[in-house]
């Protein structure tokens, strides 16, 4: 009887992260170059008696993982010079005070120094990993969709585009960063969009039916734990009235 | 429950995402406004397990890890530096700017503002001044018995002198450039002020590299553009619902919680 009140517990705790994690798309779904992430649930199955066949009673459920989706958000036009949007795979590398960290959030602008920086003010990398320096008097940055930056028709430099070969081994930081396991090296071919930014990726329907989902099947796991309650009341009723 | 929390985030970063908008909108007809755009981004995330984690004595790894993100914060509200449309006024003190570059104003205190509003007034004592009365700078002095004030593409004031034949110059307006334009500081009055986010400011005379030109008898409209900020406001108020309903979802789970002891 415990048994069914834990594996509804399990359930339970599972389900509630699932509700932080789907919080969580829902709230960054106007987050620029966001990723949306989803729990995968897994059956943790344990041997609970073993003087029988030896088959697993009692299953539980565990969520061994987080996943990001890093399917790519709607590419939308904002019209602005240091705005950039990747096309297919890649990050933009960013130099912060904890290390190199990568976004797909390409909405950069120039510091008072005249280096590439996020909105954050960390440096913006190129494909060498060093820093990008702006001359705000050279006219407009015009990019070539290599990533290429031109002023006046000369290369300032060309914007670094990294890839992951896992992305599964990406961690999220905040501030729409990411961080590798190891230094990431520069995607040889990469589009690169002038004037466009990527969109969140969240889909917000499918937050809302994951929502409904979330919600009913907490409400069953609720109530398995309460049938279970119930049968342990109606054992000790039933007991001591014998008695 | 955290859900809770997260969803607030979600709900406030939108509230501040409409009050941007709201400011946009009713800035519309503001002389030389420059749009502003709310930006997010996540908030910290809480690794449970890193991926990459050895899972077994074997030495498997766990390919994604588990983090739980806290929700969005609104990472800056930013300026957008885009040319406005310019309208013809027909008035010799309107000034727009065409291309980089914004006008220096003198503040009462002795600071120094910067403006790209050239809705320009003379004032009694004969000198160029804003709307406010601020001294545009370098201070153009107007003679009283001036007939016509011209103002070339590039700045030269130029003044037509009753019983004189030809226009005498008066001064020259300046212009100034930053290496962050949008890193400038909003004041109210149309005016912004240097911050250590903008850099320092450089003066150039108009026309030259890097600066815009003067057209007199125009101004620049705001670059607010109506249909954008419209259908931006939509996905706000839609997404301020979605929030509210993941706050519903957790308060009813809670509910559960509460009702499963009878």
């Amino acid at each position: 009887m415990e048994n069914a009140i834990v594996a509804g517990l399990s359930k339970q705790i599972v389900l509630t992260r699932a509700l932080e994690t789907t919080a969580n798309n829902v709230a960054n779904q106007t987050t620029a170059g966001f990723k949306a992430d989803h729990v995968a649930f897994a059956e943790y199955l344990r041997v609970i008696d073993a003087r029988s066949s030896g088959d697993p009673l009692v299953s539980l459920v565990s969520d061994p993982d987080t996943y990001t989706d890093f399917g790519a958000g709607a590419i939308e036009q904002t019209f602005r010079d240091l705005d950039f949007a990747i096309e297919g795979e890649g990050l933009f590398g960013v130099e912060t005070a904890a290390g190199v960290r990568y976004t797909r959030d390409g909405r950069f602008s120039v510091n008072a120094f005249g280096e590439l920086v996020t909105r954050s003010g960390e440096l913006v990398l190129d494909n060498g990993g060093s820093p990008i320096l702006i001359d705000p008097e050279a006219g407009p940055v015009i990019a070539t969709s290599e990533g290429e930056l031109q002023q006046q028709g000369a290369s300032v430099a060309r914007i670094g585009v990294f890839a992951p070969e896992d992305a599964r081994l990406l961690r999220k930081t905040g501030d729409n960063l990411f961080a590798a396991p190891a230094e990431l090296d520069a995607a040889p071919i990469v589009r690169v969009r002038q004037g466009f930014t990527e969109t969140s990726n969240v889909n917000p329907v499918a937050a809302m039916t994951d929502l409904i989902e979330i919600m009913r099947a907490y409400e069953q796991a609720a109530q398995l734990t309460d049938i279970s309650n119930n049968l342990a009341r109606r054992a000790v009723d039933t007991l001591s009235e014998r008695a | 429950m955290k859900s809770l929390s997260i969803a607030a985030t979600g709900m406030l970063a939108q509230q501040r995402n409409v009050e941007v908008i709201s400011n946009n909108i009713a800035n519309l007809n503001t002389v030389g406004y420059k749009r502003q755009r709310a930006e997010f981004q996540d908030l910290l995330y809480q690794t449970i397990e890193r991926p990459g984690a050895i899972s077994s004595s074997t030495g498997t790894v766990t390919p994604n890890g588990i983090q739980i993100g806290a929700g969005v914060k609104t990472g800056s509200v930013y300026r957008i530096i885009e040319q406005g449309a310019v309208t013809a006024t027909g008035n010799d003190f309107d000034l727009a700017v065409s291309g980089k570059g914004l006008f220096r104003i003198e503040l009462p205190d002795g600071r120094e503002a910067y403006t790209r509003a050239g809705n320009f007034a003379v004032s009694a004592d004969g000198r160029i001044v804003t709307s406010d009365g601020y001294e545009v700078l370098p201070g153009v002095a107007v003679p009283e018995d001036v007939l016509d004030v011209s103002v070339s593409e590039d700045g030269v004031v130029e003044a037509q002198i009753a019983g004189q034949q030809d226009p005498r110059e008066i001064g020259r307006l300046e212009l100034v450039v930053f290496f962050n334009e949008s890193g400038l500081e909003a004041i109210g009055d149309n005016l912004l002020l240097e911050t250590p986010a903008s850099g320092e400011p450089i003066i150039g005379n108009p026309g030259d590299d890097g600066f815009g030109r003067i057209l007199q008898g125009y101004l620049e409209n705001a670059n607010v553009d109506p249909v954008q900020e419209i259908t931006t406001l939509i996905a706000a108020q839609r997404a301020y619902e979605m929030n509210a309903r993941v706050i519903e979802t957790s308060d009813e789970m809670l509910s559960i919680n509460a009702n499963l002891r009878q």
